[in-house]
């Protein structure tokens, strides 16, 4: 009797915890597992959590991210469409690239999905940053941009160093250079006044695309770097122009005269990191580098506070002669085609496009993006900060070849030899000495690429010549809107049309 | 009867029955089971290299980022841009002073200490072995990043540990960038070489040495007149792969030095590794991907590569029928 009570109580106890259970499994079943990659490692933090907050507003929604820094992010996801292992959301991290992804049906149109429109009427002035050729492709757009940008590239001032070195104004503030025979001078002061322990600039000495920052100093100078992916090509003559810019070889022989000077610090194995750890330990005054080095010396040194930033030195002139320049559109984000959960992977696109990552990406020091609640001053925590915001309208639309003609992406530029960065780094460490023949030899074989690459796409048939690359009306100290040509903004009209 | 004499007479029927099957027909099962055991691996071969290198061979007369169609058609340029490049001789010859400076001092430094632990009656011979062959399995990458951090920022540690002031780094250094990355190739692959030469000493015969000292030869005359005369085939083929591996050097230089300073260090997989991935790839960070044109580079490289090993076959062919 007793035995058969507790079979029969052990029974109903099974059933009842099974049904209670029953529904949990099934809510665990439901939960969606999505993967987003970046190649963000300082902005960790930030997208962190950006991620926790979605999964904490979404909790039937799990987002694995996986951040692959460096240069083969593109490799990675290359391979991972090509292997059909792609994440569902991912960080656009080439503009040329994207565009071979969306040509190859791997990205999903963002127009198609739920309240798109809706969406696309929160971004500030919707016409301008979903534009056709850039983010939209045959009427689809396909991201879109978020961040809200300045300058790309700033000088670090040390103002510890500065002070320490008497190089102070009146008011008590640090005399910030403007150009860089300012710079070079006060590197001077800094060396003589610290004993020779202390240094005017650091830079990487292994990374290269560190080193060619340097020549940004030309930017301001001379809109130097006016078309996207032709560095040193002018869109106004349509010649590249690394030896006829006078720009470019008095930037060259400002630092060799800097390096012979013992102005600049002498480790040359130091990376981009190390330079900017060495900078906050005081080792020199002067650094070049973007708003990402605020954020990584929040982790690296949350003590270090002495700095401030201001825009990159001038050469050879006193009034800038250029801007920076950028795109109308632009791409961050973008959904897999692949995917298996789309309409997860759009709740968090919207997510990372709206007001909580704006707040948390402002918050973890990274600068604001179009969703940023509040104005930039409640942001500015420092110095540098209030610089960097006071620049953005130092950043303005250039001309596009592509929003011209888009088949300028079908020209492969395939450079032998050094490129601008390493013949920079050849210059610094002395093993270029001739920097004339060096910067003649850059334009040589510039060209001789791009010819080849006009050719071999022309031979095949693509419709593109060196004229796309040129804007003779383009005034380069004033915004300039890229028009489309007459057979392109008929496809555009007619894809409207439909 | 016996379960030996049993077994014994099972054999003797097996042998029986084997010698009267016809000759043709006993080596066609040989050469069928031959065929079947050496079957994975043609197979490996064929997917894993054959078709890569025929696949390779069309896209070398095209330009193509990897992603799209390569569509564009250049014909033999890519071959002759690669030619006229002083940038790919560059780092030809810097592949050459990696492999001629390094095969002679990691074999010789192998050998020697081969000849040393093969004596059976060393103390802590295991752990020596053990000691040298510890950078074989430790991965390259990471140990090549763990030297870059000793020899990198500002090289304090390294000249430390020399007693050098100012510091110095020489991965830094365009003078010695490129040795730093040979003498780390040589610390971290001389292991394998030495298990190899130990393996080969273990071949010779005892009775040698035994006859040897009977008839009156030193150490010096049983190393040159027994040892190396035996092992002198096997050396041959420990040299071919030495030769192979280091015309293929890459990793050794790609993260400890990046291929610079200004391409002080760079060798041939790594300038085929910068054209065929573009981006960020070091010295080329404007050059977007072209993996016809680092095809092109590799085809060149594989051809040079082939010559070396005909002629080491050949070399190795004399020395097998002169011994």
């Amino acid at each position: 009797m007793t035995n058969k009570f507790v079979n029969r109580a052990l029974f109903v106890t099974l059933v009842v915890l099974s049904l209670i259970t029953l529904p949990g499994v099934s809510r665990a079943q439901d939960k969606v597992k999505i993967t987003f990659w970046d190649w963000w490692v300082t902005q960790g933090p930030a997208m962190d959590a950006t991620i926790a907050d979605f999964m904490a507003a979404h909790p039937n929604i799990t987002v694995e991210k996986r951040t692959i820094g460096g240069g083969p992010y593109n490799d990675t996801i290359n391979l991972a469409f090509q292997g059909d292992s792609a994440p569902d959301v991912f960080v656009v991290e080439d503009t040329n690239l994207f565009k071979s992804y969306i040509a190859n049906g791997w990205v999903l149109p963002l127009s198609g999905l739920p309240d798109f429109e809706k969406w696309k009427a929160t971004f500030p002035n919707p016409g301008a940053n979903f534009t056709n050729g850039v983010n939209v492709i045959d009427g689809k757009a396909y991201s879109a941009p978020l961040f809200v940008q300045g300058p790309w590239l700033q000088l670090y001032v040390n103002t510890k160093v500065y002070k320490d070195a008497g190089l102070v104004n009146a008011d008590g503030s640090v005399k910030l250079p403007k150009t860089l025979d300012e710079m070079i001078a006060n590197s001077r002061v800094i060396k003589d006044k610290s004993g020779g322990k202390v240094y005017g600039f650091g830079v990487s000495g292994t990374q290269g695309w560190a080193q060619g920052w340097w020549w940004w100093n030309c930017q301001m100078t001379s809109h130097f770097f006016s078309v996207g992916g032709l560095d040193g090509f002018n869109a106004l003559t349509g010649k590249f122009e690394w030896s006829t810019n006078p720009c470019i070889k008095q930037d060259a022989q400002a630092l060799v005269k800097m390096r012979d000077e013992k102005l600049i610090y002498p480790d040359a194995s130091i990376d981009d990191e190390g330079a900017r750890a060495k900078f906050a330990d005081g080792s020199f005054g002067h650094l070049i580098g973007g708003s990402w080095v605020i954020a990584g010396w929040s982790q690296t040194h949350p003590n270090f506070k002495d700095y401030t930033a201001t825009t990159l030195p001038l050469v050879g002139v006193t009034q800038p002669g250029g801007y920076f320049y950028k795109t109308p559109g632009g791409q961050e984000f973008a959904i897999s085609a692949k995917s298996q959960h789309p309409n997860e992977a759009w709740e968090l696109i919207k997510w990372l496009y709206g007001p909580n990552m704006g707040k948390t990406w402002a918050d973890k020091g990274n600068g604001l993006t179009f969703f940023t609640p509040g104005t930039s001053d409640k942001y500015a925590t420092n110095d540098a900060w209030k610089s960097i915001f006071a620049m953005t309208p130092l950043n303005i639309d250039g001309p596009q070849p592509a929003l011209r003609n888009p088949n300028v992406s079908k020209v492969q530029f395939t450079l032998n030899g050094p490129d601008p960065n390493a013949v920079l780094g050849g210059i610094l460490s002395g093993q270029i000495t001739d920097i004339d023949a060096a910067l003649k030899d850059l334009d040589a074989r510039m060209t001789t690429a791009l010819n080849n690459g006009l050719q071999d796409a022309t031979a095949a048939g693509t419709k593109v010549s060196l004229d796309d690359f040129i804007f003779k009306d383009w005034d380069p100290t004033k915004p300039y809107q890229t028009q489309p040509t007459s057979s392109m903004a008929a496809t555009m009209a007619a894809t409207a049309t439909k | 009867m016996s379960s030996d004499d049993a077994l014994k007479r099972t054999a003797d029927a097996r042998l029986v029955r084997d010698l009267r099957r016809p000759f043709w027909s006993q080596r066609r099962s040989e050469i069928t089971w031959g065929y079947l055991f050496v079957l994975p691996l043609i197979v490996l071969v064929l997917v894993f290299t054959i078709y890569p290198i025929l696949g390779s061979l069309r896209i070398t007369l095209y330009n193509w980022n990897g992603l799209d169609n390569p569509t564009q058609f250049v014909g033999l340029r890519h071959f002759e841009s690669v030619a006229k490049d002083p940038f790919f001789w560059n780092a030809f010859k810097n592949t050459l002073t990696y492999t001629a400076i390094l095969v002679p001092i990691q074999l010789s430094l192998a050998l020697t200490l081969a000849l040393i632990l093969n004596n059976a009656k060393m103390r802590f011979r295991t752990f020596y072995r053990t000691v040298y062959f510890l950078p074989v399995v430790t991965s390259l990458a990471i140990a090549a990043i763990a030297v870059r951090l000793m020899l990198g920022r500002g090289g304090a540690q390294f000249s430390q540990l020399f007693g050098i002031d100012p510091p110095i780094s020489p991965i830094a250094s365009p003078q010695l960038a490129l040795p730093s990355v040979i003498l780390f190739g040589i610390w971290h692959s001389f292991g394998i070489n030495l298990v190899y030469f130990m393996a080969a000493l273990q071949t010779v015969p005892e009775e040698l040495y035994d006859a040897a000292k009977v008839d009156g030869a030193n150490g010096r005359q049983q190393l040159l007149s027994i040892t190396l005369p035996t092992i002198r085939p096997l050396a041959m083929i420990i040299l071919f792969f030495a030769v192979l591996g280091s015309l293929q050097v890459f990793e050794q230089s790609f993260v400890l030095t990046g291929g610079g300073p200004y391409f002080a260090s760079e060798v041939v997989s790594g300038y085929i590794y910068a054209y065929a991935f573009g981006g960020s790839a070091v010295g080329r960070s404007v050059t977007s991907a072209n993996i016809g044109y680092a095809s092109a580079a590799s085809l060149f490289m594989s051809l040079v590569v082939l010559g070396v090993t005909i002629i080491q076959a050949i070399v190795l062919r004399s020395t097998r029928k002169a011994s």
